[in-house]
């Protein structure tokens, strides 16, 4: 067996358990996705070809479905309260373990860490406690203002315990990811700056933020695209209902209730698909904005 | 303010920021093993300390089916990672061949498609082939990991060619490159990988929460989720089962850690 002929038998010989598993689990589903969003079907009427042809009625259906436009506007204020606090607080744990103020940098860097190991399940029920009118947080509050907020059962509030869930899960991730970027900026950069006087916010304002600007992009994306498929938390908070009166209601879980509660598989793809497209516009549009920066 | 003074007040701010990191897993451990909440302005004493919430879920409740269930997925799930997505990273980054660029571009575009778009579809796929409620359906899916191959991938290209060279003269084929030369080298992206497909399986909550959907295939997160929708006024068990789904990926972790830290990413050649 000749070079060319022996890479291209092994080639596809190491590639074949991959190829058999993704297109058994990921194309056939995806190119269901697109049949079955212009049809409707149930799981309880047998084979899919007894699905019905309805072209385009279930993306027109979606668009004026008052509870599908709901779990949009709710996925957006997650994603919109979400950016700026894992962005935040994920720079400045990098930032601060950077320093070389700071002893026990490995220790430090575990502890951030822990949490993103621990399963969103876990994270829900322990916070779900730690927000009750007579949890823990309420008696820290209550330090500076005696008042017992309802959290978990308030329109209104229910999603700053889902924010500060997922950022918790989060954080630590993205802190690692600051904290090579940082890692990657030359000493000689804060020598000079040093020699020319300057303090910690020049030293953010002239050398950090700017030197990390790629890393950023890359953080604000992932938050980005992680944030539109939101899911576990709101689901877990709510039993499933994404209440109350809808409040945590991502599209997520609306595509899952009107799957599996529903029974609707028809109309469920279709509401992924417009999910879909949505998180690929908005990818797009930032690699747009980052190109004019 | 001197340099010492400012050093200590930094640090400690830092302790104490990191402190309130983990304060709410300190707490679930707490009322784990505390007989009444630790909730209710009511501080926990070290005199009342109980393993009773652990017994009662554990005897009462099929707590025990549900974590081997777990550990058989994730196990499995991990390990057919390691050799499925290693073999596929292996393949696109080190043998050049007509057609392995396409598969490279499928893989890096599938990877931009959320797999919660298809929830739906791959839920049918999962029906027709009879794997709802069965140990296949919640291990073979999640076999391939787009993400992992794309990360051995980018860690195999930097391998020097004279490592395989060495190895063709020597008389291997493509397979024993493979387990001789690449597998040895690869060891830090394994570990890294492992990290990553253990905890992430060990925590999934919607795939098995809709594929094992009858409570002897539930996994732990499922498991513990179906318990506190019935059970949530009992925090104290709750935080047990918190505890019992928490700890294991912790140790898993700082394990895994200690291991990569020991094995120093060496190519085989002298500078």
């Amino acid at each position: 067996m000749n070079k060319t002929k022996e890479n291209k038998f092994y080639g596809w010989f190491f590639l074949s358990p991959y190829l058999i598993l993704v297109v058994l689990f990921f194309i056939v589903p995806l190119l269901f996705a697109i049949y079955f969003s212009f049809t409707r079907y149930s799981l309880i009427w047998g084979g899919i070809e007894n699905a019905k042809f309805v072209g385009l009625n279930n993306f027109k259906n979606l668009l004026t479905d008052k509870t599908f436009l709901l779990s949009l506007k709710n996925t957006f204020v997650f994603v919109i309260l979400s950016l700026p606090i894992q962005l935040i607080v994920s720079f400045f744990l990098a930032y601060f373990l950077n320093s070389h103020l700071l002893k026990n940098k490995g220790y430090y860097k575990t502890m951030f860490y822990i949490p993103t190991l621990i399963s969103t399940v876990a994270i829900t029920l322990i916070f779900s406690y730690l927000f009750q009118s007579n949890g823990l947080i309420n008696i820290v509050l209550s330090i500076f203002h005696p008042i017992e907020v309802n959290w978990m059962d308030s329109v209104s509030l229910i999603k700053y315990p889902v924010v500060t869930m997922y950022a918790w899960i989060k954080v630590g991730v993205y802190m690692l990811i600051y904290l090579s970027g940082l890692m990657g900026i030359p000493t000689s950069y804060y020598e000079t700056l040093k020699l020319e006087g300057g303090n910690f916010i020049h030293e953010l304002r002239f050398i950090v933020i700017p030197s990390l600007r790629n890393v950023t992009y890359f953080i604000t994306t992932m938050i980005l695209i992680d944030s539109f498929k939101l899911f576990d938390i709101p689901f877990i908070v709510s039993k499933g209902t994404g209440g109350p009166l809808n409040a945590t209601l991502t599209t997520v879980i609306y595509i899952y209730k009107s799957a599996f509660s529903s029974g609707r598989m028809g109309y469920a793809t279709a509401a992924s698909l417009i999910l879909f497209l949505i998180i690929f516009v908005i990818a797009k549009l930032q690699s747009t904005v980052k190109e004019r920066l | 303010m001197n340099d010492t003074l400012k050093k200590t007040i930094f640090n400690l701010i830092i302790l104490i920021i990191s402190i309130i990191a983990v304060v709410p897993f300190i707490w679930s451990l707490l009322a784990s093993i505390n007989p009444n909440m630790v909730m209710d302005r009511e501080f926990f004493s070290p005199f009342n300390f109980t393993f009773s919430n652990y017994k009662y879920i554990l005897m009462e409740f099929p707590y025990s089916r549900w974590f081997l269930n777990s550990v058989i997925v994730s196990v499995f799930v991990c390990l057919g990672n390691l050799i499925i997505n290693t073999m596929a990273g292996y393949s696109l980054a080190r043998l050049n061949f007509k057609g392995s660029k396409f598969i490279l571009w499928l893989t890096i575009s599938l990877m931009m498609i959320p797999s919660q778009v298809l929830l739906a579809p791959t839920y049918i796929v999962l029906t027709k082939l009879n794997w709802i409620a069965t140990y296949k359906g919640l291990i073979i899916p999640f076999l391939f990991n787009l993400f992992n191959i794309f990360l051995v991938y980018q860690f195999l290209l930097d391998i020097p060619k004279d490592l395989e060279e060495a190895g063709e003269i020597d008389g291997l084929n493509p397979i024993g490159i493979f387990l001789n030369i690449i597998i040895p080298l690869s060891v830090p992206i394994l570990i890294t990988q492992s990290i990553l497909s253990f905890t992430n399986n060990w925590n999934s909550y919607l795939w098995p929460s809709l594929i094992g959907n009858v409570e002897n295939y539930y996994t732990l997160p499922v498991g513990l989720n179906s318990f506190y929708g019935v059970y949530y006024q009992d925090g104290n068990s709750v935080q047990a089962g918190v505890m019992l789904l928490t700890l294991p990926v912790i140790i898993f972790y700082i394990i895994a850690q200690k291991f990569l830290k020991s094995n120093d990413i060496t190519t085989g050649i002298k500078a």
